[in-house]
């Protein structure tokens, strides 16, 4: 086939700024089925909770707080430096994004969820809330974890896009991964701006049954 | 309260999803109707340009926008603060709520880039 009769047959549905105009689309689709599920966790914390909240130490979940928003910071930075070219900046910062996500993840498991040894040496679950503590544990347990899940996954993508970067991928004029990436990233902190009052500062502080 | 979530927030998402599809509509039309997107999906489609007064202008818009980052950053963190310092004093919901909202909407235009979901030549 000649190049004059490949161009005849070029759809203009086959150039990249379509396909990215499109895939842009199906990206915001995607969030608002995402929204569907986080707003229905929400929902279930304001009904079961009411008024009251688990009585938790404010001061871990606001460092992972802090720590999720500056690797917000870092994935913009990462997105900025790969639109203008510069791919020392943005492999640099997508690899702090992802270090600062992982360490969200552990804040979360360790911290948050309290895994630890007890002391028969068991890797335990729990140290300040169980999931089974009624409808604290269970909502408290079902909205991080449901979140974690979702920053795991979002390390696992930057880490991806990472290798593809450093092995040449992506400049200022194609980058739809890293974008999409970015959003995705922007999404899971979005979703924590609302879980964090709403699991952490408003309403009653109250020691559910058994953690008095 | 409960009543009010369980019949407003169908009521929200509906109206959310109503306005997705309008602007489906509205931004995609047939290719054929539309004029070439130069700059249509990247934060700066155009090529780095070679020395001169081109590439500082280029540099300098390089900088701005790692500037407006770390601004939006610094705006998030100090919300947050007031947040926790209204749940710690007066414990409202209101006002928190609107901090979230503020909080969400500065992501939602600086971090996730929502205008280039209807905007022709975004950024």
């Amino acid at each position: 086939m000649t190049a004059v009769s490949e161009h005849a047959h070029e759809s203009p549905y086959d150039s990249y700024q379509w396909k990215t105009r499109t895939n842009r689309m199906g990206m915001w689709l995607f969030f608002l089925s995402e929204t569907f599920i986080f707003g229905g966790l929400l929902v279930s914390r304001f009904f079961l909770w009411g008024g009251t909240r688990p009585h938790l130490d404010p001061w871990i979940p606001l460092a992972i707080t802090i720590i999720l928003l500056i690797s917000s910071w870092a994935m913009n930075r990462a997105e900025m430096a790969i639109a203008y070219d510069d791919r020392k900046t943005f492999l640099r910062y997508l690899l702090v994004t992802a270090f600062l996500g992982t360490l969200f993840f552990l804040g979360v498991l360790l911290f948050e969820w309290g895994w630890h040894f007890d002391e028969a040496g068991q890797f335990v679950l729990g140290r300040h809330i169980s999931p089974t503590d009624g409808v604290y544990g269970a909502v408290l347990y079902g909205m991080t974890g449901m979140h974690a899940l979702h920053v795991l996954s979002g390390v696992i993508v930057i880490l991806l896009i990472w290798n593809l970067g450093r092995k040449g991928h992506f400049s200022a004029e194609r980058h739809w991964g890293v974008e999409a990436t970015a959003i995705y990233w922007h999404y899971v902190d979005l979703v924590w701006v609302f879980f964090y009052p709403a699991l952490y500062l408003i309403g009653t502080g109250v020691f559910p049954a058994g953690h008095g | 309260m409960n009543a009010l979530i369980l019949i407003g927030l169908p009521v929200i998402l509906g109206a959310g999803i109503l306005v997705v599809l309008m602007l489906m509509a509205r931004i995609m039309p047939p290719p054929a109707d539309r004029k070439p997107q130069a700059a249509d999906a990247t934060v700066a489609a155009t090529p780095v340009p070679a020395r001169g007064p081109e590439y500082i202008k280029y540099q300098a818009q390089r900088i701005l926008s790692y500037r407006r980052g770390l601004v939006v950053f610094l705006g998030l963190a100090i919300l947050t603060a007031v947040e926790l310092a209204i749940a710690l004093t007066t414990g409202n919901l209101v006002p928190i709520a609107i901090i979230a909202l503020g909080k969400a909407a500065l992501i939602l235009n600086y971090f996730m880039h929502v205008r280039t979901v209807w905007v022709e030549e975004a950024h």
